[in-house]
């Protein structure tokens, strides 16, 4: 049971992939310009 | 964003940004649009639409008014696409955001990086055309990272065999 459940959890972080692009350099309005 | 980056196939549901500690925390925009698609190019051309492979530009989010409202400084927030666009993993990726107004004239600062050359194209007001920048949103492409449906449909047919 619990070589299971972490096979489990293994295929559910496969499954989720966030990518992240760029880092904290500069700050702009672009895209949310209000003027 | 270029396949480099981004180095996975991906069903992409969210775009997060992360807000910069100026600017409001909220605002509205008037008929705002996302699009996604795909480029061939590395740096990007002022005539927007050139821009995509033919065929690839695909409406992902459409809100008459988008409101953004209780923005944390330094937190991430999320727009959450209509339809999740599904990146094959070849290819630069076209991310092209449009509107209108703002009625109340705010506006919501976003961390960015400064690529070097024109990785983004800007319009104000909104044109067929626009000026190249380097500096490019810091993002998180929020998604699933898994295969297309036929993909798995012919590995079925396969066994089926």
């Amino acid at each position: 049971m619990n070589r299971f459940l972490k096979a489990l959890l293994l295929l559910s972080a496969a499954a989720f992939a966030d990518v992240e692009i760029g880092f904290d350099q500069g700050a702009s309005s672009t895209p949310f310009c209000g003027g | 964003m270029l396949d480099s980056e981004i180095g996975t196939a991906i069903t992409i549901n969210d775009l997060l940004w992360k807000r910069a500690p100026m600017g409001m925390d909220h605002s509205s925009y008037t008929d705002f649009k996302i699009y996604m698609g795909y480029t061939t190019r590395d740096i990007l051309e002022p005539e927007f639409d050139s821009n995509y492979v033919p065929g690839s530009k695909t409406l992902v989010f459409s809100r008459s008014t988008y409101t953004l409202s209780g923005l944390a400084s330094g937190a991430w927030f999320t727009t959450a696409l209509d339809t999740p666009f599904f990146y094959n993993g070849s290819g630069n990726l076209l991310i092209d955001i449009e509107w209108t107004s703002s009625p109340d004239g705010l506006s919501v600062y976003v961390f960015n990086w400064n690529t070097d050359v024109g990785r983004s194209m800007f319009s104000s007001p909104a044109g067929s055309t626009g000026d190249p920048e380097n500096f490019v949103p810091h993002m998180i492409l929020g998604g699933t990272n898994d295969l297309e449906s036929k993909t798995f449909a012919r590995i079925k047919t396969m066994f089926a065999k």
